[in-house]
């Protein structure tokens, strides 16, 4: 889609000016309804537009100035826990509700200096807490293919923008699944770059050794340009890695026979939908079909990944929600929801004296054991495929009053978190009452190239 | 497991403050997350060194001492409910 946009730009079959005013339109449409965005920025959006075209008119190598600038005039949005400077970011959290940010996040500014044009903040669980988008303080967001159903979470409104066309792609964070979870109930595609990939800095900490930038968009083209642009060693943020940032886009369609594609048996239990597991069955076949090998694979501590988990992110969730003391920024703490209270109280208790051994160090020791079965199963194979979520979209209050139930979405998200790898979800049709169903790629640290790769030729059968 | 009294004393370590209701309704669900993350005690995880951060290429990194890049003051007050002659304010711990 970018890559067609990008070149009516240049052939100035339409402006910038144009192209955002119409998705403006589409939001301010859709969105009453939807509720993908907490803010939207006409005014800057139409200001940032117009500039735009300025230099687009003022240019006399149009080839030169989309090289230096390969998003420029592409509509976009963030999630409401990206710092954006002066506009109002508040985590879909009403302790947040009149904070605004001094300053942006690298991301942020990053995809500035790319010519992306913001439209808007986009709603998620308030602090990215949640599977469904259900805890936002300002209203869940519906799912455009069925407004009585979650859009997932929790970048819910990240997933559902993207899916109902109000912007051309919009950026989240997956802790557990945040952003592969929205993207298979939305019929989009999400990135979950390795841990350290793309930089943190400015973006509101959830678990900070599990947290993971990324973005949704509707091809894995588009996405792979967009983290040709976010990817990179920052300064600002001492967990990013200086492993070199690779070429993602070049030979994206090279052909895939012989890669070799693990199934993990663990990942197919009959706890999951019947009709997900069709789905992943014939997304194998896609794939078989294109001539890769198809690899039966064993990761033994599967099942313990949901615990370690679970210690490991209310305990640092527990940690990061300690900066909000209502004194240097936001409101008091009795305004935080009950999912984010809930979280505290047990991330406390996990980490206090007497039980710090017992929960959290042991969670990470068998954080190590999950890592070695993945590090184990990449020396047999080049990616792991598996499905996203155990069931298809819940209706809205399905799963609101069951903490439990809600965690238990992200039974299948979760390990690549734990293991800090890079995963990309890419739908995969839809169910007999039309909903849709994503499965996930997922492969070694650094590896997005090679997902790309893989994501690329799956939609070129599958759509 | 956790009883009553241990959710109040997290509270206040936490500085939440729950209403009775709240410690009801967070008693038996925090109960059944804890219960169900019990499952790890099943793991032999004897000899197994923990991993508090997934990728290792990132070590001792230090910041280059550099004071070109701050923020003005008023930025830094912009979002303070209560500033008092350049300072955030907040209630005194000091009787």
């Amino acid at each position: 889609m970018i890559a067609d946009i990008i070149s009516k730009l240049k052939n100035k079959e339409i402006s910038a000016l144009e192209l955002t005013k119409s998705y403006l339109n589409k939001i301010e449409s859709e969105n009453p309804d939807i509720n993908a965005f907490i803010t939207v920025t006409n005014d800057s959006a139409i200001k940032e537009a117009s500039n735009v075209d300025d230099l687009i008119s003022k240019s006399e190598n149009l080839d030169e100035l989309f090289s230096k600038m390969p998003l420029l005039g592409i509509p976009l949005a963030h999630k409401d826990i990206f710092s954006t400077k002066d506009v109002k970011t508040t985590a879909a959290s009403k302790i947040l509700e009149d904070y605004i940010p001094v300053y942006d996040a690298t991301v942020v500014s990053k995809l500035k200096s790319s010519g992306g044009i913001s439209l808007g903040k986009l709603n998620c669980d308030a602090f990215a807490h949640g599977a469904t988008g259900e805890n936002s303080d300002f209203g869940p967001t519906k799912n455009p293919y069925d407004k009585s159903r979650v859009a997932g979470g929790s970048s819910s409104g990240t997933g559902a923008a993207v899916a109902s066309e109000m912007v051309v792609f919009a950026t989240g964070t997956d802790t557990g699944g945040s952003l592969r979870n929205p993207a298979s109930f939305t019929n989009t595609v999400a990135i979950k770059p390795t841990y350290g990939r793309v930089s943190r800095y400015g973006i509101f900490a959830m678990s900070s050794s599990l947290d993971s930038i990324g973005h949704i968009t509707t091809s894995a083209e588009d996405s792979a340009l967009v983290l040709s642009q976010t990817a990179g060693f920052d300064p600002f943020d001492a967990t990013t890695s200086k492993h070199p940032v690779e070429n993602y886009l070049e030979n994206i369609g090279a052909d895939i026979k012989g890669k070799k594609i693990g199934i993990v048996k663990e990942y197919l239990s009959d706890e999951i939908d019947s009709e997900i597991l069709e789905k992943t069955k014939s997304a194998i076949n896609i794939y078989e079909k294109l001539g890769a090998e198809i690899i039966d694979i064993s990761l033994p501590n599967s099942e313990y990944a949901l615990a370690s988990y679970y210690v490991i992110t209310l305990s640092e969730v527990s940690s990061n929600l300690a900066r909000f003391d209502g004194i240097r920024f936001g409101f008091d703490r009795d305004k935080f929801g009950d999912e984010a209270k809930r979280r505290i109280m047990i991330g406390t208790y996990a980490l206090s004296a007497g039980f710090y051994d017992e929960f959290y160090v042991k969670a990470q020791k068998v954080r190590t054991l999950i890592i070695q079965d993945f590090k184990k199963a990449f020396e047999k194979v080049d990616a792991i495929l598996a499905p996203v979520s155990p069931v298809m979209p819940p209706k809205i209050g399905e799963v609101v009053d069951d903490p439990m139930k809600n965690y238990l979405m992200d039974i299948l998200t979760v390990p690549v978190n734990l293991a800090g790898l890079p995963a990309l979800s890419l739908p995969c049709g839809f169910s007999s009452k039309g909903l849709p169903v994503g499965i996930q790629l997922i492969g070694d640290h650094f590896s997005e190239k090679n997902l790309y790769n893989l994501g690329y030729n799956f939609e070129r059968i599958s759509k | 497991m956790i009883s009553k009294e241990e959710i109040l004393k997290i509270a206040k370590l936490a500085k939440l403050q729950l209403n009775e209701n709240e410690v009801e309704k967070f008693f038996s669900q925090i109960k059944s997350i804890l219960s169900y993350v019990k499952k790890l005690d099943e793991v032999d995880t004897s000899n197994v060194i923990p991993t508090f951060h997934p990728i290792s290429d990132t070590k001792n990194r230090f910041q280059v001492d550099d004071s070109s890049r701050t923020f003005k003051l008023e930025d830094v007050l912009k979002n303070a409910k209560n500033t008092k002659n350049n300072h955030v304010a907040t209630k005194g711990v000091f009787k």
